[in-house]
């Protein structure tokens, strides 16, 4: 059982997926801080690889780490399903929850970090001013692969 | 330092009975006095109409509603309250006013259409612009700065070739700086441009005075301008009103860009005879409860000793930015006044103004709608104090304290302590 605050500070402070030998891939920006972050995606034999560095808060940095930890080994129509489904939990107007131990949608190997990325999310439904922050790599990352 | 009290003033605003966080987002929203919420209330309760029905109540209604452009008008020193248009901000009055002066421009058969702007103004007074830029003929010339302010030469320069409109802001939303408008409106001139000035951040601060006729109330600024547009939100008053100032002559010229009830005199299939201006600008019901409000602040303001407020509020600005200058690690991007622009090394803007946030202090943080500015000075973005009348020593010192913390703890941790107070646990 971890509060928002552990959860956050945990993946700020392991950037999982920072690299910062990237210099080409998209980038992306929030419009209300000027952060950036520039993704590449790679697909491996055992699924997509996620990096990403740019300039961000803490909070964009747990985004980004989160999603890197979350896409490991998952096919990017899993992890497409559960960004889109993360992204709009981040929403007030979100009604759909699901329970606890139901199905995370898409996701077959990351489950925890998954389930914290949900518990994280609907609470950021709250703050819709910084759930830009946490979802800047989330919407880039749906961004992206709706370019490829 | 006067021996003006802000603490006598702060009983006026019903903010400061009900919350404890410290208000330092002046340049983004002013709390309002208790007079400015009755009248807004008491125009809510006996709701109305406006130029249209002859029942008592209407006419009252639109009487009222003429003298609070009057009040507006004597706020700035307007030659006449029919140059003022009631708008829902300043950022809707540049809209208007560049729609309308190009609409105009062009349907008086003129070739090419040449704007001077800078880069230090607001997303208000720079996208109109910009869009403007799009149509054929249209030219956009944008000066640099000069460290925090206009860069008056390149101003010249630019102005030594005929143009059609001069675009700036009259007091900076990032540095503080203000523009001289008196040498502004003489290079324009000179260049056969109207001066347009974006005056938001100036209404709270100074007493504007339009008109050289009228004696200079103490504490104030003559300003030279032939439009001026300003917003009620960031002068005591309530959210979604403001006022578009348009010299007579040149607002005479001027065509609505919209169109609905009671800006016409008659129309049938062939013509349309506009109502005179200002009323052919305010299409349809107008906000009529918020322009009250934003008219009894201005009427709080006249009411009240302005030089006083302006000589605190210069001298806690002048305190703080000595504070922060001497703060290690603290670098500053605004003049020395109220408004007081930084960063502090280490620190992302977001993550310090959450910081910030939970030790009770509410500034704003990011690219303040000046992205273009904000590039030019070379940062990403910035956290911004401003203060207004009601502020005091202690809110100054408070900010100064957490920043002191700040520099101590580790960023990136401390500011998402926040989210343990009012945050659930994950089960």
């Amino acid at each position: 059982m971890r509060t928002v605050e552990e959860i956050l500070k945990d993946y700020a402070r392991r950037s999982s997926g920072f690299d910062d030998t990237i210099l080409e891939g998209r980038i992306f920006h929030n419009p209300n801080c000027g952060d950036s972050i520039r993704l590449a995606l790679a697909d491996t034999e055992c699924g997509v690889l996620l990096r990403w560095n740019g300039e961000g808060c803490s909070l964009m940095t747990a985004g980004a780490s989160l999603l890197s930890l979350i896409s490991a080994g998952e096919s990017r129509d899993a992890i497409k399903a559960f960004a889109s489904y993360a992204i709009r939990l981040a929403s007030r107007d979100a009604q759909a929850r699901i329970a606890d131990d139901a199905p995370l949608p898409g996701i077959r190997h990351n489950a925890i970090e998954a389930r914290e990325a949900v518990f994280l999310f609907s609470e950021f439904a709250r703050y819709p001013v910084r759930r830009e922050c946490i979802l800047l790599p989330w919407n880039a990352f749906i961004q992206l692969l709706e370019e490829m | 330092m006067t021996s003006f009290d802000p603490y006598i003033l702060r009983k006026e605003f019903p903010y400061f009975a009900h919350e404890s966080a410290v208000w330092l987002d002046n340049a983004a929203n002013t709390q309002k006095p208790q007079a400015v919420l009755d009248r807004v209330l008491l125009s809510l309760a006996r709701a109305s109409t406006v130029h249209r029905a002859v029942y008592a109540l209407a006419e009252e209604a639109t009487l009222v509603y003429e003298e609070a452009r009057s009040i507006l008008a004597r706020f700035i020193s307007a030659p006449s309250k029919d140059e003022v248009i009631f708008t829902n901000g300043t950022t809707g009055a540049i809209n208007l006013f560049a729609r309308s002066l190009y609409l105009s421009g062009k349907r008086a058969g003129r070739q090419g259409f040449r704007i001077v702007t800078s880069v230090l103004e607001h997303h208000s007074n720079y996208l109109p612009w910009r869009m403007l830029a799009d149509e054929p003929g249209v030219e956009i010339i944008i000066i640099g700065h000069d460290g925090l302010g206009i860069d008056m030469e390149a101003l010249a320069k630019a102005l030594s070739a005929p143009c059609d409109l001069v675009a700036l802001s009259l007091c900076s939303n990032v540095s503080g700086a203000w523009l001289d408008s008196q040498q502004a409106a003489k290079l324009a001139r000179a260049a056969g441009a109207v001066l347009f000035l974006d005056a938001a951040q100036a209404v709270l601060h100074r007493a504007i005075c339009l008109d050289d006729s009228v004696a200079l109330p103490a504490g104030g600024i003559r300003v030279a301008a032939d439009a001026l547009a300003f917003s009620g939100h960031k002068m005591y008053g309530p959210d979604g009103t403001g006022a578009l100032w348009v010299r007579g002559d040149l607002l005479q010229d001027l065509v609505p860009v919209t169109f609905g009830g009671e800006m016409v005199r008659s129309v049938d299939d062939s013509a349309i005879d506009l109502q005179p201006p200002p009323r052919r600008f305010e299409a349809g019901t107008p906000n009529c409860s918020a322009i009250l409000g934003f008219a009894e602040a201005a009427r709080w303001l006249l009411q009240s000793p302005r030089d006083e407020f302006r000589a605190h509020e210069e001298g806690l600005g002048r305190m703080l930015h000595d504070e922060l200058s001497a703060l290690p690690g603290a670098r500053l991007y605004s003049v020395p006044g109220p408004l007081i622009s930084f960063t502090l090394d280490g620190w992302h803007t977001h993550d310090l103004a959450l910081f910030l946030d939970r030790e009770g202090l509410c500034l704003r943080a990011g690219r303040l709608c000046a992205e273009p500015f904000m590039r030019a000075l070379g940062v990403p973005a910035l956290v911004r104090a401003s203060l207004a009348a009601y502020t005091t020593r202690e809110d100054c010192m408070r900010l100064v304290r957490a920043l002191t913390l700040a520099k101590a703890a580790i960023p990136g941790r401390a500011c998402l302590a926040r989210f343990a107070r009012d945050s659930a646990s994950m089960h």
